[in-house]
């Protein structure tokens, strides 16, 4: 099912898709095209959590990239609707 | 959505074996105060919390003893680490060892296995957040009983970092808790669920008319 918010839904899949090569990784570690895969995918995921990132807040912790605390900032992922 | 961060959240470097002492801090890996019953039991109570402060504090404090459940973990392998069939006979380690090796399962001290009854998640944010505050006292009081075990510097040291982690959450419950109560009816906090019914008392009794 594809999300509401199309940058949030770019997140979910560059973000599914760096999960798959990763498990793929772990167990193929000198596969070159599943490398190179990863270094593409790693681009577009981190591209993907910025833009969602400068509309609608932080995705981590780490990431509040503003003067006020955005973190506790509703809606949470568990309510729907995003 | 999770991503794991590979590194522990204070360092673990022990480097005299003590499968003993294992046998007692493994009671905080799987334990009735345990880390992973802490971490679950905020998890769990997040979707029942209808304010943002205390959303917020039941995830970042549930990530955070997820991580400490992992320094727990790393503890007991290095105190197990190397072990001889003499020093598990020796030491009283011989009836985790028959069971798991030197793997590391979730267990009180005594044996016991985890269990979800060691924590609750009432759907009622003043009773889970009470509950919460509790549970960091109660961890605070394991790891006081731990400390009184321990010689070794290098055990000690990461043990008391967690139990500094206890207060500190003590503290910001408390002040989750606060932020719920200024919600609601300062005459009677449980006039009603504020996750169940909010605004209303719970009884659906009508007046006569």
């Amino acid at each position: 099912m594809a999300c509401k918010n199309p940058l949030l839904q770019k997140v979910y899949e560059t973000g599914f898709a760096l999960d798959e090569i990763a498990l793929y990784l772990d167990t193929h570690p000198a596969d070159k095209q599943a490398m190179e895969y990863y270094q593409y995918i790693q681009k577009a995921n981190q591209d993907a959590v910025s833009a969602y990132e400068q509309s609608y807040g932080p995705l981590l912790i780490n990431q509040v990239n503003s003067n006020t605390w955005t973190w506790a900032n509703s809606p949470w992922p568990w309510e729907g609707g995003m | 959505m999770w991503r794991y961060e590979k590194r522990l959240q204070y360092p673990v470097n022990i480097s005299q074996t003590n499968p003993k002492l294992a046998q007692f801090i493994i009671s905080q890996y799987g334990g009735p105060d345990g880390e992973s019953a802490a971490s679950m039991r905020y998890l769990s109570q997040r979707y029942a919390m209808p304010y943002d402060k205390g959303k917020a504090i039941l995830t970042d404090i549930g990530t955070e003893e997820l991580a400490h459940w992992e320094i727990i973990a790393a503890i007991v392998h290095q105190l197990t680490r190397n072990l001889t069939p003499q020093e598990i006979e020796e030491s009283g380690f011989g009836p985790y060892y028959i069971d798991h090796t030197t793997g590391i399962w979730p267990q009180a001290a005594g044996g016991i296995p985890f269990n979800a009854c060691e924590f609750q998640s009432k759907g009622d944010p003043i009773t889970d957040l009470f509950e919460d505050l509790a549970a960091e006292q109660k961890a605070r009081t394991t790891y006081d009983n731990i400390l009184r075990m321990v010689k070794d510097h290098d055990v000690c040291d990461p043990i008391r970092f967690l139990r500094e982690r206890e207060i500190v959450h003590f503290q910001r419950f408390g002040e989750a808790l606060r932020d719920v109560q200024d919600h609601l009816d300062s005459r009677n906090f449980y006039a009603f669920n504020p996750a169940f019914d909010p605004g209303q008392k719970p009884c659906g009794c009508k007046k006569n008319q």
